[in-house]
């Protein structure tokens, strides 16, 4: 089998996604081909590598003008994994297919679904750990326009009735962040990094509010009283470190 | 011109300059910000000038008898000079951004003063290698970052500088005693006649305290949020340039370039450098101050050097040098633009904030480019270096350490992208907030550079990296690392 089945997973989508993004939203029909053709072209490949049982099959990029290195490989765990993913994200296209055509930016939304899809297959594909960063962040980037054309949507349909130029408390940005909590993960995220915030960063903290308060409150004072401006003062501290530096040389010395 | 000159005039330049700024400043404001700008631009320019002398071949050494048995060794080599150039280029764009900043306040001449000494001390830190030495310039960073936090003199910011201050030095004094411990096995300070000697766990751990606590890694890590109580200039100084870099270099001169680290030491930084990543993102991401928020975000960022010095293998040790160089573009970029946010709404406090795209595009768009470098977003330079890090922690068989390294960098995203939503775009959400205006000529000039930097600096990577890679092959040099790293040399 040619190894350049392994870059469909990850591109075709992501060419499916970009197509209907800039296609025109009166073609109607379209949006909704492309979609399942992509999908279909995935799943077929995705396929056809969980069958593939001869030397294991790699395919590369490489760019050296911009240290660039592009590897995808496909080795069994990969390809186990790949048939889950594209199969869950076909059976995820059929329902959604039905309910983008309802929503008011149905192109934004199929683009951002099969530009995700593509990335999660190129995370899966990827040969090595700086592909996979690259590919996760890629992820992160897109499921935050995700929320941000969320948001965008949500504010414009809590703006006011009376005064429809108006935005109202729950405007743009309050509605992002209000999506962005909501969603499972975030609050998940939200809720760990809360923890550890509470229980070791403000924790370590309060040791040393403690210990500057209370332990070295008196150093504190003393080292105020020490550093008053005047010039004999700082000489005698700099004389004082020579002589224990001498001290310490004509002891140590062999 | 002659190495050596250009070696002294690296150090001497700022440590004596900054003793004549409050001169010229008795004499006129504006030539004081002058010869403060001429002192950053000369140490830039001969740093950058000892460039063809660390690129030919093996490290050059400039060694004084300063009596007593004692030793000053100054080592020109790919390490010091790319910290040197990296250093001095940003806190001059400080300086010039000061300019803009700091118009119309109180305490200047000291503020140069001190901002001009940092530089000098840390050129004087970068190119020594005798632990004393090192030693004497560690402190005066240290005096220097007292006095800078505590500039604006109220209770609260004094009371921080005394926290940063005891911080650190507690954790010097620690230092010191290490130095003590390897002057007893070695009978040496000289960092170049140690090298490959194993040194032992006793010495590591007090000497890694040192250097915890001036980086500000967990645990030693709460007095660099304080720190924001300091002017925004100073906590770029801190933060981008001078302060937490000195212990990542000295990390990389002690323990990569000269000993040789006991391999159980590798593993517990590795770990403490990855919980203090993950700690500080979750720190970020609760926080609503913009500065604390940036200042989490170092030390979950230095968290990465350390990982990648500590993996002890060539990509991570290069991705760990590149890291020091792209963060503290990257950052500079993002707390120089919260300080022209912070100068236009008069808050630190993002929850209030929002829509700010509007008023000030030059900065926002700035801001991006710099989030996405700290993110490492292709093609910005913190894609390059997070990637060899993180690829360095992989081939030293440390897979969980990358995969937990992998999904910080997802918190990286999330809290960066979070500042990034509630201050520039959307509405306010604070009624009484009305900003009207980008920042002064200066500072957006110094913030969109550096933010048209971090993007050069990705695509342009093979400049820095050839610097970078000579660094790592002299550090290979070391018979010590070369055996850890083995077969990957």
């Amino acid at each position: 089998m040619n190894s350049i089945v392994l870059i469909i997973p990850v591109f075709v989508p992501i060419l499916s996604g970009i197509l209907i993004f800039i296609l025109p939203r009166r073609l109607g029909g379209w949006k909704e081909t492309l979609t399942l053709l992509g999908m279909g072209v995935v799943l077929v490949s995705a396929i056809l590598l969980m069958r593939h049982t001869g030397e294991a099959l790699h395919w590369g990029l490489n760019c050296p003008s911009l240290e660039i290195n592009f590897n995808f490989s496909a080795p069994e765990s990969a390809r186990t994994t790949l048939l889950i993913a594209t199969s869950l994200q076909t059976l995820l296209a059929l329902p959604l297919l039905f309910l983008f055509p309802k929503k008011s930016r149905p192109n934004e939304y199929l683009f951002f679904f099969l530009y995700g899809s593509g990335i999660v297959n190129g995370i899966i594909l990827s040969h090595k750990y700086v592909e996979m960063v690259l590919f996760g962040e890629l992820l992160f980037v897109t499921i935050y326009g995700v929320v941000v054309l969320m948001g965008l949507l949500s504010s414009y349909s809590t703006r006011s009735v009376s005064n429809p130029g108006a935005v109202t408390h729950d405007g743009w940005s309050n509605s992002r962040i209000f999506i962005l909590s909501r969603l499972e993960i975030i609050r998940v995220l939200r809720a760990f990094a809360r923890l550890v915030f509470v229980s070791v960063d403000r924790g370590i903290d309060a040791i040393y509010e403690r210990l500057l308060a209370r332990d070295f409150g008196v150093l504190i004072q003393w080292l105020r009283k020490a550093h008053n401006g005047l010039y004999p003062n700082y000489l005698s501290w700099a004389v004082g470190g020579f002589i224990l530096l001498i001290c310490f040389l004509v002891f140590e010395t062999p | 011109m002659d190495w050596k000159i250009s070696l002294l005039a690296t150090i001497l330049v700022p440590l004596l300059g900054s003793l004549s700024l409050p001169l010229f400043g008795l004499w006129s404001a504006r030539m004081r910000n002058l010869w403060a700008i001429f002192l950053g631009s000369a140490t830039c320019f001969f740093a950058v000038s000892l460039l063809p002398q660390c690129l030919s071949g093996d490290p050059l050494v400039l060694s004084y008898s300063i009596g007593l048995g004692m030793d000053a060794v100054l080592i020109v080599d790919a390490l010091s000079v790319f910290m040197a150039t990296a250093s001095s280029f940003i806190s001059t764009l400080i300086i010039v951004y000061s300019l803009g900043y700091l118009k119309n306040r109180p305490h200047q001449q000291e503020y140069f003063m001190m901002v001009v000494l940092f530089l000098g001390a840390m050129m004087g830190l970068v190119f020594s290698a005798n632990l004393l030495l090192m030693y004497v310039f560690w402190e005066i960073t240290g005096i220097c970052s007292w006095r800078l936090i505590g500039f604006f003199r109220d209770n609260e910011a004094v009371i921080k500088a005394d926290k940063a201050f005891l911080t650190t030095f507690g954790g010097a004094v620690f230092m010191l005693l290490g130095f003590a411990l390897v002057y007893s096995q070695t009978h040496t300070f000289n960092l170049l006649e140690m090298k490959g000697v194993p040194i032992s766990g006793w010495a590591v751990a007090l000497i890694t305290v040192g250097i915890f606590a001036k980086s500000a890694t967990l645990p030693f890590h709460t007095w660099l949020p304080d720190a924001g109580v300091a002017p925004t200039t100073v906590t770029a100084l801190l933060h981008a340039a001078v302060l937490v870099k000195i212990g990542v270099y000295a990390f990389a001169r002690i323990f990569n370039y000269t000993f040789a680290m006991p391999p159980s030491w590798q593993f517990y930084v590795m770990i403490l450098a990855l919980l203090s990543t993950v700690v500080s993102a979750c720190a970020a991401l609760m926080e609503n101050n913009i500065k604390r928020i940036l200042a989490y975000s170092t030390i979950s960022q230095i968290g990465y050097i350390f990982m990648g010095l500590a993996s002890f293998t060539a990509a991570g040790i290069a991705g760990a040098l590149l890291f020091i160089l792209m963060h503290g573009i990257a950052k500079a970029g993002l707390f120089l633009s919260a300080g022209v946010i912070e100068h236009g709404t008069s808050t630190k406090d993002i929850s209030k904030m929002g829509g700010l795209f509007k008023v000030m595009p030059f900065t926002a768009i700035s801001f991006l480019a710099c989030v996405f470098s700290v993110i490492g977003i292709p093609p910005f330079g913190g894609f390059y270096s997070k990637g060899l890090v993180i690829q360095g922690l992989a081939r030293s068989e440390n897979n969980l350490i990358a995969v937990a390294a992998i999904l910080a960098a997802v918190l990286t995203a999330a809290y960066l992208l979070r500042l990034f939503t509630l201050v520039f775009l959307g509405e306010p959400r604070d009624t009484f907030l009305h900003v009207h205006r980008e920042g002064t000529p200066s500072m957006v000039w110094v913030v969109a550079s550096l933010a048209f930097l971090s993007l050069l600096s990705g695509v342009f990577v093979h400049y820095p990296e050839g610097l970078v890679h000579t660094a790592v092959n002299q550090m290979l040099g070391n018979p010590a690392v070369s055996h850890v790293i083995g077969a990957l040399r």
